[in-house]
This record gives structure tokens, C-alpha cells and sequence, in this order.
């Protein structure tokens, strides 16, 4: 104690940071993850090809470097290579705002609930266990019959089921938070209820929630991939993962690299992202470990 | 400056198949509180003692039913709107709490959490700027003896030890200069040294400020330390009152005798520290009469039928007993 020097000293958030890092599996999903969205998003540009060219010279056509399809050509002589990184940008985007839009709905949905408890708990939850009732694929159907096929809507309804979750987990969290002695405290020193819930309550339920958040990402990407195999997904000539692998599906026989390319690169993704969540639930809790 | 009249707390709990029961958690007490003074709350798990000061606080569940009378400064605590308590709570009144390890948000460093207490405070005649706010929360930090406070300002509560982390949750209840502290077992998580310690400051800062405290506990010895008077309360009631001398030469209610002869100096031939026997009655099934009379010693017929009335030997030691009344 006698010491003057300190350092500033790490917050729990940066000592799970540390933890992280220091978990091989999930350091590794990072770099790999992290070069294909740098791979997605600016590599697109080494290749002559546009999304919709259409080659006619060669049409399903296998890889090679003389033609410049790097990743060959689909049953229409449009280049793979570009198709599945554009693909790979929507499916990417996909995943990451239906995911954020899931948890800044369920955090505030879920924190509100839990903290003000009672009946106005009880209310929000029980609207939680109806939208939980509606079958997923009755309600996107419904919604493309109304809309047309957009992406916003797969975003809309994606963000619509996911969240229910995400609120249960924070509502959870939050009812044994407001007990605690230091969100009496607040309350005692006169804090109102918005900010002991901004400055108490959201920050340590972020633990469990980030976790839940970085295995949203893959589940959501599976579910566009789901819809577009289904045809509801996103419209060409713009593309996703989840449409390549269903065309490349139908060829698979006679121009397998249809299939191949775009199913690498998702399940690539999926590995590092379950990873990178399994790591963070190592790191937020070290204790359960 | 506190006087709180006739305060009853009522849970309404729902046992065994949707049967409603109430619980009465408190029972009609009254204590008066005046400036500057030290009073020790004293009772077992269950007594009701730190549910008298949460119906204070506005701390209590919502399916708890509060009546009577709190009035303190001059104003009645329980009908005022949430936003005239918030300007008494923290402000008038701060709170000291039992657990130290879990009064401190683990996600904010503690300095923010010591200034945020001012910023909620901060008024149109009293207006802080964000230097002025750190100064004075630094300087608290300093009146309540953290090494290095201005570095520990920086800190996160997982580096402070239990003891001062203890200091910085007084810190946090004094920052605003409150007229009254309430300590809700302020030491029961901490070891022995430290304990002292912290009464010790709590002492030097009633000194220092004039500040009234309620110190909440069971520990005796805390209590003869720092306070001027005592109350005993038993199922709700508050039993006895008096001075440090009423209550540790002169005790009346069997149950103060009884808590008074529990302690470690009272080991008897075979090793063992003498207990009260029995269990304390079931908050949803108080016994008519006495609460205390299954395990009172001296207990007549009289004493399971009637609540006995509070008796004053004189101006500051009242009790609740039909012994020693008629004899």
C-alpha cells in the first residue's frame, strides 16, 4: 500500500479482453474471421468481373487463373469468385445488424421488465411467450406476401424472433440485480430509475449477453441462408451465401466449385464465431470454467 | 430531528396454495431520534430491524404494506412523491451497507461512483463543476483514510480490499453531508480488526460532523463502542430502550438479559457459549401475548395472554414486560 505508483488498472471488461486473447481457438477464429470480412469487403475489386457479367464464353465453367474466375463460373457464366464475396458481404451484414438490432431491443425490453418486476413484468413477458408461439416461417411468408421480398424485411423479421431471447436473458439477469445491495445504494442516494438502469443495471448484464449475441451471428446467417435456399431471401441478381449453396446444391454433380466455394466460406464463418462466443463465455466467467 | 410513531410493515406473502398471508415484519414502533446522537438497533435475524429503516428508505418490496407515522426534519417521509424522497434520500439521509462486496458496482470505477452520488445532488445553489465534484469525492476519500486516494480514485472495486471498500461506501454515504447515517450492519462482513477500524471511523466522523447514526446489529460489543443508546427489538417490537447503561447494568426484558448473557465472555465449565433456548416465533404465526413467551424463563399465565404495554422507568429507559411491574 505504500507504494505511490499504480497502474490504472483494468476493468473487468479488459481483464476478459486479456482472457480472450489468451484462449487459442478463439485468438485464431478472430484472425481467420477478421481476413474474410477484409477479404469480402475490399477484394472484390483483384477480380474483372462485375456480379451480373455474364461470361459467354464461359459458362459453368471450372476455377482457373487464365479466364480470371478464380473461383469458376455458374450455369449462367456469371463469376463465382465475385458472386460468393458479395454474397459473403450481405450474409455478413445480415448477421451482424439482425443481431444488433435483436440486442438493443431485448436489452431495454428485458432490463425495463426485470427492473420495474410486478405486473408490468409479467405483461411484457407474457407478450414475449406469444411472439415465441408465432411459427417463424408463417410470419416471414406472410410478411414477403405483404412486402415483396426485400432485404430490410429479412432483417425485420429476423431481428423480430431473435430478440425474444435476448430479452428473456437480460429480464433474468436484472431481477437478480435490482436485490443487490449497490442498485439499493443508487436508489437510496436518489438515482432515478433510467439511470440506475443505464449505469447499474444494463453494464452487468453484459457478460451473459455478448456471449448470447456472438452465437446469435451465426444462427442468424444460417436462418438467411435458410430463407434464400427456400427462395424468400434476397432477390438477384443480388446474392447471399445461402442462395449460392442452393444453386450450387441443384449442380452439384457436374459443377461441384458451385457448392464448394460458398459453402467454405460459410462454414468457416459459423466455426469462427462459435469459437469466438465459446471464448468469451470462458472469459466474462473464469469462474466456471 | 427523526421521529418515527406507530410504524407497522406488513408483507402480504402468498404460502403453500395461493393462501395470502400478511406478515407483519414490524409492529408498531415508535422511536424518536435526535441530533447528533448515536442509537444501536439491536435484535436477531428476523426482528424486523432492518425493515424499519428500509420503510425509511423506501427500500421496502411492493408487496409491502406501511403504516404510521415517519417524520424527519419536519417532513413526512411516507407521503412524499419518489421525487421528493430522492431529494432526502443521499442528500439528508445516507446508508451504510452490510456486504461491501456487493455495494459497489463492479463495472464503474469508484470514483465514478462516488462523484455520481454529488451529480445527482448537484442544485441550482449549489452548483458543482466536474473538477470541483472529483475534488471533493477525492478529499472524502481522504477523510475516511484510503492511502494514495487520488490513484484509488482511478481504482475499480476488485482491486480494494473488503475493509476499504467498506471506507468507500461511507465515503459514498457522507459525501453529501447527511444530517442522519443509517448503518445496516456495517461490520458483520468484515473481520475482527477491521471491524474496529471502521467504528472507529464511523466514531471520528460522528464526532468530527455531528452527524446522527443508527447503527443496525446484533454484535453488543459494536455497540458499546459507539453509541449513546440502545433499542432491542423482538418480533417486530421494539422491546426495551434505554442508555448504554440502562441496557447493559440495569436490563428489564428477559430478552436483553438473555442476549446480554450470549456472549463469548460467558463460556460456561463445559465450553459453551450460552444461547437463548428455543427458536424466535414464525412472522406469519405470532404467538397472543408476549412474542417472547415460549422461551422466557420467568413467563406467567398472563404473559400468553396479553401483549404487555410499554412501561417508562424514566425519560429514557422504557420497556415492554409484566414483570417488574406490579413487584
Amino acid at each position: 500500500m505504500e507504494s505511490t505508483t499504480f497502474d490504472k488498472g483494468y476493468s473487468p471488461g479488459q481483464q476478459a479482453w486479456r482472457r480472450l486473447l489468451q484462449n487459442k481457438a478463439a485468438l485464431y477464429s478472430m484472425v481467420i474471421l477478421a481476413l474474410i470480412v477484409f477479404v469480402c469487403l475490399f477484394l472484390v475489386s483483384i477480380s474483372p468481373w462485375q456480379l451480373d457479367d455474364v461470361d459467354w464464353d464461359n459458362i459453368g465453367t471450372a476455377p482457373s487463373f487464365i479466364g480470371q474466375h478464380y473461383f469458376g463460373t455458374d450455369a449462367n457464366g456469371r463469376d463465382l469468385f465475385v458472386r460468393t464475396l458479395q454474397g459473403g458481404r450481405i450474409s455478413l451484414m445480415v448477421g451482424l445488424l439482425a443481431t444488433a438490432v435483436s440486442f438493443i431491443i431485448g436489452i431495454l425490453y428485458g432490463a425495463v421488465a426485470g427492473y420495474t418486476g410486478g405486473k408490468t413484468d409479467a405483461l411484457m413477458m407474457r407478450f414475449v411467450d406469444i411472439l415465441y408461439a408465432l411459427p417463424f416461417m408463417f410470419f416471414v411468408i406472410l410478411l414477403t406476401v405483404y412486402f415483396g421480398r426485400s432485404i430490410w424485411l429479412i432483417f425485420i423479421a429476423i431481428g423480430a424472433v431473435e430478440w425474444l431471447t435476448m430479452a428473456r436473458i437480460v429480464r433474468g439477469q436484472s431481477l437478480a440485480l435490482k436485490r443487490r445491495s449497490f442498485v439499493e445504494a443508487a436508489r437510496v442516494t436518489g438515482a432515478s430509475h433510467f439511470n440506475i438502469i443505464k449505469r447499474h443495471i444494463i453494464p452487468n448484464t453484459l457478460g451473459p449477453v455478448i456471449v448470447y449475441a456472438t452465437l446469435t451471428v451465426p444462427q442468424v446467417i444460417l436462418f438467411e441462408s435458410f430463407l434464400s435456399f427456400l427462395g424468400l431471401g434476397v432477390q438477384e441478381p443480388m446474392t447471399s451465401w445461402g442462395v449460392l449453396i442452393a444453386e450450387g446444391a441443384s449442380q452439384m454433380e457436374s459443377a461441384p466449385w458451385m457448392l464448394l466455394f460458398p459453402a467454405g466460406f460459410l462454414v468457416v464463418t459459423l466455426f469462427c464465431l462459435n469459437f469466438i462466443g465459446d471464448g468469451l463465455r470462458d472469459a466474462l466467467d473464469p469462474k466456471d470454467r | 430531528m427523526l421521529s418515527i410513531k406507530n410504524l407497522t410493515v406488513e408483507f402480504s406473502v402468498t404460502t403453500g396454495a395461493k393462501k395470502q398471508q400478511v406478515l407483519k415484519a414490524v409492529n408498531n414502533a415508535s422511536l424518536q431520534i435526535k441530533q447528533g446522537e448515536t442509537v444501536a438497533i439491536v435484535g436477531e435475524s428476523g426482528s424486523g430491524k432492518s425493515q424499519l429503516f428500509n420503510a425509511l428508505m423506501g427500500l421496502l418490496p411492493k408487496n409491502a404494506k406501511v403504516s404510521g407515522e415517519i417524520e424527519f426534519i419536519g417532513q413526512p417521509l411516507l407521503d412524499l412523491e419518489l421525487k421528493q424522497l430522492n431529494q432526502i434520500r443521499g442528500k439528508e439521509i445516507g446508508m451504510i451497507f452490510q456486504d461491501p462486496m456487493t455495494a459497489l458496482n463492479p463495472y464503474l470505477r469508484i470514483g465514478k461512483q462516488l462523484t455520481e452520488v454529488l451529480e445527482i445532488h448537484r442544485s441550482t445553489e449549489n452548483p458543482l463543476d466536474k473538477n470541483a465534484i472529483k475534488a471533493k469525492a477525492i478529499k472524502m476519500l481522504e477523510r475516511v483514510h484510503i492511502d494514495n486516494a487520488e490513484q484509488r480514485f482511478n481504482s475499480y472495486p476488485h482491486e480494494l480490499s473488503g475493509g476499504m471498500r467498506q471506507r468507500v461506501v461511507i465515503a459514498m454515504a457522507l459525501l453529501c453531508k447527511p444530517k442522519l447515517i443509517i448503518a445496516d450492519e456495517p461490520t458483520t462482513a468484515l473481520d475482527v480488526t477491521i471491524q474496529t477500524e471502521i467504528i472507529r471511523l464511523l466514531k471520528e466522523i460522528h464526532k468530527a460532523e455531528k452527524t446522527s447514526i443508527v447503527l443496525i446489529t446484533h454484535d453488543l460489543p459494536v455497540v458499546a463502542g459507539l453509541c449513546e443508546r440502545i433499542m432491542v427489538m423482538y418480533a417486530g417490537r421494539i422491546v426495551e430502550s434505554g442508555t448504554i447503561d440502562d441496557i447493559f447494568n440495569h436490563a428489564r426484558h428477559p430478552y436483553t438479559q438473555a442476549l446480554l448473557a450470549a456472549t463469548p465472555q460467558n463460556i460456561s465449565k463445559k465450553g459453551r457459549m450460552k444461547s437463548i433456548d428455543g427458536q424466535p416465533p414464525d412472522p406469519l404465526n405470532l404467538p397472543t401475548g408476549c412474542a417472547f413467551n415460549s422461551r422466557c424463563a420467568y413467563a406467567k399465565p398472563n404473559c400468553f395472554e396479553k401483549q404487555p404495554e410499554e412501561t417508562s422507568l424514566n425519560s429514557h429507559h422504557q420497556f415492554r414486560c409484566f414483570m417488574g411491574i406490579d413487584e
